[in-house]
């Protein structure tokens, strides 16, 4: 009797859970997204996914990918072999992808997504509760990349056609973490949602946007500040990501050079290696050329706050002279060239701090976190309404360059 | 009697051989508990049929007379062919037996004369029974009756052929000694005694099997086992009730707490030095006659984890190699069940582009993953196991028939994804080169139930499996000891202190779960919280 | 009482009460946290954690009176059957009640981290399994468990933190004093509610091989605990913005989602669901083990584990009962000083009613 039951027991065990076998998923049964991009309709919103191809990017046959994706249309076709945009219409992001999974063999999966990108339009009126959303699933990472695309996400992300890499998920990753990149910010979904959850502070964001060939005859050169877009660079990949962005409660506010975005790194302590150009003083349009390092991490200090706060910023720089006319090195010597860079710095930072107050009202460098430090109470920051304040706030900005090397050659 | 029986039973009929049903009612065999009379012809006929004599052929009967200083007396030796040596039976039994009685005058009664004085071979058992005296010569000996005088002389002149020292097969050591047990019992407690020279070591002789009666040797030292321990074992020896037992692992199962238990309870080890080790540490080691394999008891997880080399080699390197056998346990029993918990719920821990890799080559094959692995792990089951059979005929080709049919074909011809035998391959490897192989089956058994509890409920289902097998380790006793017993009950020593090997200037101290007499530490372990075995 | 041959040593016994504090910490308290006092949440596990410790010191006062034996028989002693019951049933409840909520929420939990989601039935079944396998093996099984889950548990904790010590933003402490002094100590007492484990303790004593151990062990246990809170709620404090802290479900969870391992791995944070499990089911077995002990000593029989079963079934409906999780968090919220009543006030009462009697008797003869 008791073996008996015992075998019953087993039995009904191994059947209930033999049933939940089917909650598995096979890896083949999924469609793995590798980036997701928001556009703006009518009447609702246009949700792009990129979806990888796993067959071509492995190089397992070869000869049937080509003719995959030519059912895509022989725009995006021909372009990019290894990826599949696929664009639904709807009102809400996970009903549309729902409805894509009716097109597609597949279940979509989202936990790969490398990169989220909002539309410009979509920026302007408020990213605020996608965003929120994003953070809701658990299907999405929180170190998703995020980003402003100028274009439609949707011809952005056909248009990428990575000429370096076969894996879209690479080049995406390798692109925005911006490792070496001072062009551009880098920001994942997670601080996205912190800052907007926070009051009074504005968010940045990468730009992406479609090298335009027509536009040529505006197209600036790399020294000059621009944004994705505006610079031609000649090759295969018309996609291009440069500039930032910046929002303010989410909604999009300006959109900033890549000038900009230096000395946004300089502020927040997160640069890397940069070559700088100062106009020579002795030579009308020479210019001198430092190589740049962080020497110190940046001091921000907010000091008076009453009803204009006095900002304050110390950033310690190590250079390196790459190219100097030789009347200016003579004629300055190397204090001099320190003190001609510390000034030309101290004044583009400043500008770029009156630019974001006025323009974007936003504080995206962090005085609002370093101000928090003299209240001991929520509420009492809350009241003080830092928003406010910052556009008052006066800066006062101290740049200390120190070329300590001259390269291999010494050019006096 | 059914109708099977006759499938079992052979017997000649018209249908062929079947065997009949018995038509005699069983004849229990002739008592042999009686006392050897002093007529050498009565004894010769019971010993005639006692021993079945003209049916057994490698019983051998002679006839001789012996002169005594009063008369001349009939006797007989009798003794089994191949069992006894035969130059020992004649230089020491037959010769002083028929020559010298002249030159040796007597000084005691007749029946001390002959084993005092005539028999020179130097182990002689005067035995006044029959059962005690074939029990002897079974195990070798020679019988001697000579007429009036109601006692059996038995000399023991074993002389069998035997395997020699050889090399342990299934415990490699690099940097230790060679050494392993044979078949003989003597032998290998020899070796023992050789190993640790210290009059305390206690060699108890024992015999199991109410039929076999297989010599058995307890041993231990007396001044460092704990006394309740050894009482256990002897108790449970005592309470051993079967026909014949002839090999240790036979006997493992009797003495062990728990036969439904996965895991080992008691040790088995084929080098000298390993069980000396053991014995030193205040253990208890039982062995069989005809097994090269010593029993160690108490055994935890630890025993069964630590091979001598961790003890030969320098610490450095017997730390990594203790931490290598831990990483191949692990791997051993719950790498599948993680593929599967990854492959089939968490997609979002596998690398993108090992992702893209594995969607790739899943794409063609037409099995799931479950199916796939469970198939190939079944599949290297049979290799590992043909290819113990026949180790030195069928291994080549088993290898050839391995690694391209199986896994070399079955991926070109799309029926499995190379990523499965990867994974396949790296289990067995972890399988292969856990240190106990008892431990190992014990974990590819349940290697099986971690991938099934992963299917069904992911990484739920695994740990709930994990759980469970932890409970069930946790609960399990050898001897009254813990299996995870420095951990599970924790003890001073602590999980790191035994899994691995201290710098030690001095090794004076011995596991805390055997309590054992001598342990430095015994007086202040009363109290720490350490765990008493019960 | 009679003698029992299992005993607990110093780590098991710690860890058995590091566990029952951990484990509410895994299950969501520092986004509660959060949420009633701001960023200064840190600040409350440690004040929070003082008080209980000042709580386990009075109880071990006085439970010094009473040796090898547990609150049951203590109440016996003081004041019969009747009294014996009344605690039993009192203590019983708030177990199977707190279990109840522990088993929705760790089986929501896993439902919802899960990418895959598994009918929560069936993840009702397979714990049901766990805690019935578990607790046929006794109080011992479930003991030893802890022995070696909790330093796993404990590591795992602490990579967690390590690995996430990139994300942290010092600045997100400040304001110091998060929602303010006066919130700040009102969530500590009201976390200090939260705190009503302590009756493990209590029904562990007579377990554990001396009294001189017990107390080592329960001040040890106590203080690795709140030092692990307190890492906890610090990690998640200095990871989290204040506004968006408060949100979170699941809060350990989240941090471990921060982890990054470049390219090696898309997100880590499953390899952690092992640690939220096994927390969470010992917990449970734990309690369900008390569950059946405490029955079987109030009514005296040897065929407690009979009550495994049924109390376990209780468990189950007591435990799907709310509609929703949040609902379900509620409720427990807000029965929160009830089970401290119950489990720690008393017990407290019982023993200083069974000291002042006991001292009657002796004072009279």
């Amino acid at each position: 009797m008791k073996r008996r039951l015992f075998a019953a027991m087993l039995i009904a065990v191994i059947a209930t859970s033999l049933g939940g076998c089917r909650y598995s998923h096979e890896i083949t049964e999924m469609a793995y997204a590798v980036a997701l991009g928001l556009d703006k309709e009518e009447d609702g919103i246009a949700v792009s996914v990129q979806f990888a191809k796993p067959l071509s990017i492995s190089g397992g046959s070869g000869g049937e990918s080509s003719g995959g994706s030519s059912e895509k249309g022989e725009e995006d076709g021909a372009k990019n072999k290894n990826t599949t945009v696929l664009t639904v219409k709807g009102k809400d992001i996970f009903t549309a992808l729902t409805a894509a999974e009716n097109n597609l063999s597949k279940e979509i999966n989202l936990s790969h997504v490398k990169l989220l990108l909002f539309s410009q339009d979509i920026a302007q009126e408020g990213i605020a509760d996608y965003v929120k959303q994003f953070m809701k699933s658990n299907q999405f990472s929180p170190n998703t990349y995020t980003a402003i695309s100028l274009c439609k996400a949707e011809e952005y992300m056909k248009t990428a056609n990575p000429s370096l890499e076969i894996n879209p998920a690479k080049y995406y990753t390798l692109i925005f973490s911006n490792n070496d990149n001072n062009y551009m910010p880098s920001t994942t979904l997670r601080e996205l949602y912190f800052n907007l959850s926070a009051n009074g502070e504005g968010e940045v964001l990468p730009v992406a946007n479609l090298s335009n060939d027509e536009s040529n005859e505006k197209s600036k050169s790399g020294e000059d500040g621009y944004f994705a877009g505006q610079l031609s660079v000649g090759g295969e990949n018309k996609a291009d990501v440069s500039g930032m962005a910046i929002l303010s409660g989410g909604k999009l506010k300006q959109v900033l050079s890549t000038k900009d975005a230096l000395y946004y790194h300089m502020l927040t302590g997160k640069l890397r290696e940069i070559y700088i150009l100062i106009p020579s003083v002795k030579e009308e349009g020479e210019h001198i050329t430092l190589r740049l390092t962080q020497d110190e991490k940046p001091k921000l200090c907010a000091d008076e706050l009453g009803e204009t706060p006095k900002l304050s910023a110390k950033i310690c720089l190590m250079g390196e002279l790459v190219k100097c006319p030789d009347s200016d090195f003579n004629e300055l010597g190397i204090d001099g060239l320190n003190e001609l860079a510390s000034r030309y710095i101290e004044g583009q930072i400043t500008d770029f701090l009156e630019n974001t107050q006025n323009e974007s009202k936003a504080d995206v460098t962090g005085f609002g976190e370093i101000s928090k430090m003299h209240f001991s109470d929520w509420n009492d920051w809350t009241l003080y309404n830092w928003q406010d304040k910052f556009i008052n706030s006066e800066f006062s900005v101290t740049a200390n360059v120190n070329i300590s090397r001259e390269g291999l050659v010494y050019t006096g | 009697m059914g109708k099977w029986q006759s499938f079992l039973d052979f017997h000649k009929t018209k249908e062929g051989y079947i065997l009949k049903e018995q038509d005699k009612p069983y004849k229990s065999p002739p008592e042999q508990d009686i006392n050897v009379y002093k007529s050498v012809n009565k004894n010769f006929e019971k010993i005639k049929e006692f021993m079945n004599y003209p049916k057994s052929g490698d019983l051998i009967l002679r006839w001789f007379k012996v002169v005594l200083p009063d008369r001349t007396a009939d006797a007989f030796i009798f003794y089994f062919d191949g069992l006894s040596s035969r130059d020992n039976i004649g230089h020491f039994v037959l010769k002083p037996l028929m020559q010298m009685t002249a030159i040796m005058p007597p000084k005691c009664p007749e029946e001390e004369y002959i084993s005092r004085q005539l028999i020179t071979q130097n182990d002689v058992v005067p035995s006044k029974t029959f059962k005690q005296a074939i029990e002897l010569v079974c195990f070798g000996g020679c019988g001697i009756f000579v007429d009036g005088i109601s006692v059996c002389y038995v000399a023991d002149v074993k002389g069998w052929e035997k395997r020699s020292l050889q090399k342990p097969i299934t415990e490699g050591s690099v940097l230790g000694p060679q050494e392993g047990f044979t078949e003989l019992i003597r032998m290998n407690t020899a070796l023992i005694r050789k190993t640790i020279k210290d009059s305390n070591l206690v060699i108890e002789n024992m015999s199991v099997g109410n039929k076999s009666k297989t010599p058995c040797a307890l041993m231990y030292i007396k001044d460092l086992a704990n006394d309740s321990l050894v009482k256990e074992i002897k108790k449970r020896l005592a309470q051993v009730d079967a026909d014949y037992i002839f090999t240790t692992e036979e006997l493992e199962s009797f003495l062990e707490d728990s036969n439904l238990k996965l895991v080992p309870q008691i040790l088995a080890t084929e080098r000298v030095d390993r069980a000396s080790m053991e014995l030193c540490d205040g253990n208890v080691v039982l062995m069989v006659n005809g097994s090269p394999f010593a029993l160690v008891m108490p055994a935890t997880l630890f025993t069964f984890m630590k091979t001598p080399d961790s003890r030969y080699m320098r610490m450095p390197y017997a730390n990594l190699l203790q931490l290598v056998h831990y990483i191949s346990l692990i791997i051993s029993v719950l790498l599948p069940g993680l593929f599967i918990v990854i492959t089939q719920y968490h997609h979002e821990m596998i690398p993108t582009d090992l992702l893209y890799a594995l969607e790739a080559s899943f794409e063609i094959t037409p099995f799931s993953t479950l199916i796939e692995l469970v198939v190939l792990e079944i599949s290297f089951e049979l290799l590992r196991e043909a290819e113990i059979k026949i180790p030195n005929i069928g291994g080549p080709s088993i290898s050839i028939v391995g690694a391209l049919i199986l896994g070399q074909a079955a991926v070109s011809a799309n029926i499995v994804s190379p990523i499965i035998i990867i994974i396949v391959a790296f289990t067995a490897v972890g399988s292969l080169s856990t240190p106990n192989y008892s431990l190992g089956i014990a974990f590819r058994i349940m290697k099986f139930v971690y991938i099934f509890a992963s299917a069904v409920a992911g990484f739920l289902g695994f740990t709930i499996c994990l759980f469970l097998h932890t409970a069930m380790l946790c609960t399990t006793k050898s001897f009254g000891v813990r299996f995870l017993s420095p951990v599970a009950p924790r003890t001073r020593e602590g999980f790191f202190k035994t899994a691995f090997i201290g710098r030690d200037y001095k090794k004076t101290s011995k596991p805390d779960y055997n309590n054992s007499k001598q342990d430095p530490d015994v007086d202040i372990k009363n109290e720490s919280d350490g765990e008493d075995s019960e | 009482m009679n003698k029992r041959i299992i005993n607990f040593g110093k780590f098991e016994t710690a860890s058995v009460l590091i566990n029952a504090l951990i484990v509410k910490v895994l299950l969501g308290l520092p986004q509660l946290l959060c949420k009633q006092a701001g960023n200064a949440a840190w600040m409350i596990a440690l004040i929070s954690g003082m008080v209980f410790l000042a709580l386990v010191l009075v109880i071990m006062r006085l439970y010094k009176r009473f040796p090898n034996r547990n609150i049951i028989s203590i109440a016996e002693e003081a004041g019969g059957a009747a009294l014996k019951w009344f605690v039993a049933v009192l203590i019983i409840l708030p177990l199977i009640f707190k279990g109840a909520i522990t088993l929705r929420l760790s089986a929501e939990t896993i439902n919802l981290i899960t990418p895959y989601r598994i009918p929560s039935f069936l993840t009702a079944v397979l714990v049901g399994i766990a805690i019935i396998a578990v607790a046929y093996k006794g109080t011992e099984g479930a003991v030893r468990l802890h022995a070696i889950f909790v330093p796993l548990i404990v590591t795992a904790l602490a990579l967690v933190i390590i690995a996430s010590c990139a994300s942290f933003k010092l600045t997100n402490i400040f304001p110091v004093w998060g929602l303010g002094k006066k919130e700040v100590i009102k969530t500590s007492l009201y976390a200090i509610l939260m705190y009503s484990d302590i009756i493990y303790i209590l029904l562990l004593y007579p377990y554990v091989k001396s009294e001189k151990v017990f107390r080592r062990a329960v001040g040890w246990g106590t203080v690795l605990a709140v030092i692990i809170q307190l890492a906890i709620m610090l990690g998640y404090v200095l990871t989290t913005q204040y506004p968006g802290s408060g949100e979170l479900f699941m809060p350990v969870y989240q941090v471990s989602r921060i982890i990054r391992l470049g390219d090696n791995s898309q997100s880590i944070e499953a390899i952690f669901y092992p640690v939220w499990i096994s927390s969470s089911l010992l917990y449970l077995t734990l309690t369900q083990t008390f569950v059946v002990e405490i029955l079987g000593q109030a009514s005296k029989t040897k065929y407690e584990k009979l009550f495994i079963v049924p109390t376990l079934a209780v468990m189950f409906v007591i435990a799907y009962m709310p509609k929703s999780v949040t609902q379900a968090m509620q409720i427990s919220q807000k029965a929160s000083p009830i089970l401290f009543i119950c489990t720690v006030a008393l017990p407290i009462l019982v023993m200083i009613f069974a000291y002042i009697k006991n001292r009657r008797a002796s004072y009279e003869t």
